[in-house]
């Protein structure tokens, strides 16, 4: 007997017995095969999944990698693999109706593979392996679940950079600009009196107007080379590599500016009818010597100056020579 | 208020894409100048010095980036419109370029991915 | 014959550049952050000469990812990171709270689908440009040191083509090689397919 004598009956029974979930899909993305164990595990029988477009069956794919995937198999005769490690759970696949009740999907490693009929007219094979049954596996679980993702850096409040994401790129401009011998500038903003802006308005008003803000820095600032982090509660930072302090001072006066043509209604401010901001800038040529507190310490001396010269202004503070200058 | 013809700045690490581009352009604009250079530094000095009218912008060459270049170059000639020509278009990138008034084209380089840009420059 | 002349190599660093690029796409999708990879130069070597081009005379523990395309020519590629390196990259892909020993459970994994997003997008690239199409083997990653690379030991009737690749993630930079074995008959017949296509653009 020979594999050819099974015949396809029989070969496609041995596809059913597989515990590998198997998909074969056309050109079309439409189900051509669905085998038993896919059938246990996303609540679609053959009958219901055969000839449905694989996006309508998982319509979470029409954004992720798994849809290029077939993609590149169909297109290009290309073969893709999907790992756990790199991708939270891409299908709604469940070990059991528990699991499913919970909405606790199976961890999955999917393979996408090229196939060609003797037409040539090209197809697609995807094959499911369960990875859930491992104790490294529920550290992954435990991890991607623990926001393991690019919102650790994101302040969720005014969606720019937070703190910590801040500092980090600062080292590395530090670095960049010390290696480089560029400059680098600093410039903090801080919402003036805005306990007083929150006691008036209310907490809520007072989240409002500090992603407002943010929005006016996060457009000001040039695209990829700056960064605007949220530095403390209503303080916001400014990473600017290459600029002379002219081009800071500038800058950092723009800023404030913006903030003020903004015309954010404030009625418990005391110097304004509206929101205003007090800016510190400095800038510094980093030797090998060099730190970051200094650059940022000075950032603050110079925003403190602002503060006590009557505050919605900008002052710079030169470390060359330890002056403080009014930016217009 | 320069009234000669319009000048283009091609920015490119290699030679046979601003060949390429130069060749397209001379089809469909032929009154057009051109000028060229093969890094982000060139292209500010040249940017600075010439102000061209429109500036073609690959994004990933040796030195800065065609990021930071166009970057830079916006900050000093906010008005002069940039295309940048990169296979890489990220959704970060993408928006943040375009809050600035930058366009994408996708590379390879094609007669239709440059006719677009024109159509940019123009508008 | 194995020389490149400018403009070919000039034609081949920007096909690959293309590729490496949509790559940095796919890849920033799957991290949710910048992604930018280039391939700044194209060499051509045989032999011995490769292991000096490459990795002068220190002894590294290697992270390497392969697959086999087949089509008008047949090529191995493979994509190689210092093990220190991959470790990086997949720390900065998979998550910063991971252990060294976590991650290493995951890294041949994550290599190995990282490694078939480049590859793939490589090959693809050079198949859409010269109107070719090719079949490809599943990615295998494997540790090893320079040494027990067997596509560099060969002798014989080979030849490599070497990318340098610079992968920026995050900020971070990340240096790594994409390596081409090829017959010499291969190494011809993309010679031919790429002076077609330089030939189609007008340019030779």
């Amino acid at each position: 007997m020979t594999l050819k004598s099974l015949g396809c009956t029989s070969l496609c029974s041995v596809i059913d017995r597989l515990e590998i979930g198997i998909i074969v899909l056309d050109e079309a993305h439409q189900v051509l095969h669905w085998n038993r164990w896919m059938t246990g595990r996303s609540n679609q029988t053959p009958e219901q999944a055969i000839g449905q477009k694989l996006e309508s069956i998982f319509p979470e794919i029409s954004s992720n990698r798994l849809k290029l995937a077939i993609n590149h198999a169909i297109k290009d005769g290309l073969p893709s693999l999907l790992s756990p490690a790199l991708h939270s759970t891409l299908l709604a696949l469940y070990q059991t109706e528990d699991d499913r009740r919970q909405n606790k999907r199976m961890q999955q490693m999917i393979h996408v593979l090229p196939l060609r009929d003797q037409a040539s007219k090209s197809a697609c094979l995807i094959q499911i392996t369960d990875m859930t049954a491992s104790i490294s596996r529920e550290r992954l679980l435990r991890q991607q679940a623990e926001n393991l993702r690019r919102t650790n850096s994101e302040d969720p409040l005014t969606r720019i950079a937070n703190r910590r994401k801040f500092d980090e790129v600062l080292v590395y401009e530090f670095r960049k600009a010390q290696t480089l011998k560029t400059p680098l500038a600093i410039a903090i903003a801080d919402i003036d009196l805005f306990n007083d802006y929150n006691a008036l308005y209310g907490r809520d008003g007072g989240d409002r107007v500090l992603a407002e803000v943010a929005n006016i820095f996060r457009d000001a600032i040039r695209p990829v080379i700056d960064l605007v982090g949220r530095y403390g509660g209503e303080e916001f930072a400014f990473i600017l590599p290459g600029m002379s302090e002219e081009e800071a001072c500038r800058f950092a006066e723009n800023i404030r500016l913006r903030v003020v043509a903004q015309s954010i209604v404030n009625e418990s401010s005391k110097i304004a009818q509206h929101l205003t901001v007090s800016v510190g800038v400095t800038m510094m040529t980093p030797d090998a010597d060099a730190d970051t507190h200094t650059l940022i310490s000075s950032a603050d001396v110079a925003l403190y100056q602002a503060k006590h010269d009557g505050r919605n202004q900008t002052i710079c503070f030169s470390i060359e020579d330890g002056s403080f200058k009014a930016c217009r | 208020m320069n009234t000669a013809a319009p000048l283009l700045l091609i920015v490119d690490d290699s030679r046979m894409s601003r060949m390429l581009i130069k060749a397209i352009i001379n089809e469909i604009r032929p009154h057009w100048r051109i000028i060229e250079a093969s890094t982000g530094d060139e292209a500010i000095e040249l940017a600075e010095k010439e102000t061209p009218g429109f500036i073609s912008m690959d994004v990933n060459m040796p030195g800065i980036n065609g990021l930071e270049a166009a970057g830079r170059i916006r900050f000093r000639h906010p008005d002069t419109p940039i295309v940048l020509c990169t296979a890489n278009i990220q959704e970060s990138i993408r928006e943040a370029a375009s809050k600035v008034g930058l366009h994408f084209v996708a590379k390879p380089i094609t007669a239709q991915s440059i006719s677009s840009a024109v159509t940019f420059f123009e508008s | 014959m194995l020389e490149l002349s400018e403009l070919q190599r000039d034609a081949l660093g920007e096909i690959f550049n293309i590729g490496v690029g949509r790559a940095a796409a796919s890849l920033s999708q799957i991290v949710n952050d910048e992604v930018l990879l280039s391939a700044p130069s194209v060499q051509i070597v045989r032999g011995e000469e490769a292991t000096r081009a490459l990795f002068g005379t220190e002894l590294r523990q290697l992270s390497t990812v392969s697959q086999t395309f087949s089509g008008p020519f047949k090529a191995e590629a493979t994509l190689v990171f210092p093990e220190s390196n991959a470790l990086e990259i997949v720390r900065l892909m998979v998550g910063p709270h991971m252990s060294v020993e976590e991650l290493s459970e995951f890294e041949q994994e994550a290599m190995c689908e990282i490694g078939n997003i480049i590859l793939n997008a490589c090959m693809s690239s050079l198949a859409d440009l010269f109107h070719i199409s090719f079949d490809s083997t599943l990615p295998l990653h494997r540790f090893g040191d320079v040494q027990s690379m067997s596509i560099i030991s060969d002798e014989g009737e080979r030849v490599l083509l070497i990318l340098q690749v610079d992968m920026i993630i995050s900020q971070q930079r990340i240096q790594g090689h994409i390596l081409f074995l090829l017959s010499v008959a291969s190494m011809c017949n993309l010679f031919n397919c790429l002076e077609q296509y330089l030939k189609d653009q007008g340019l030779a």
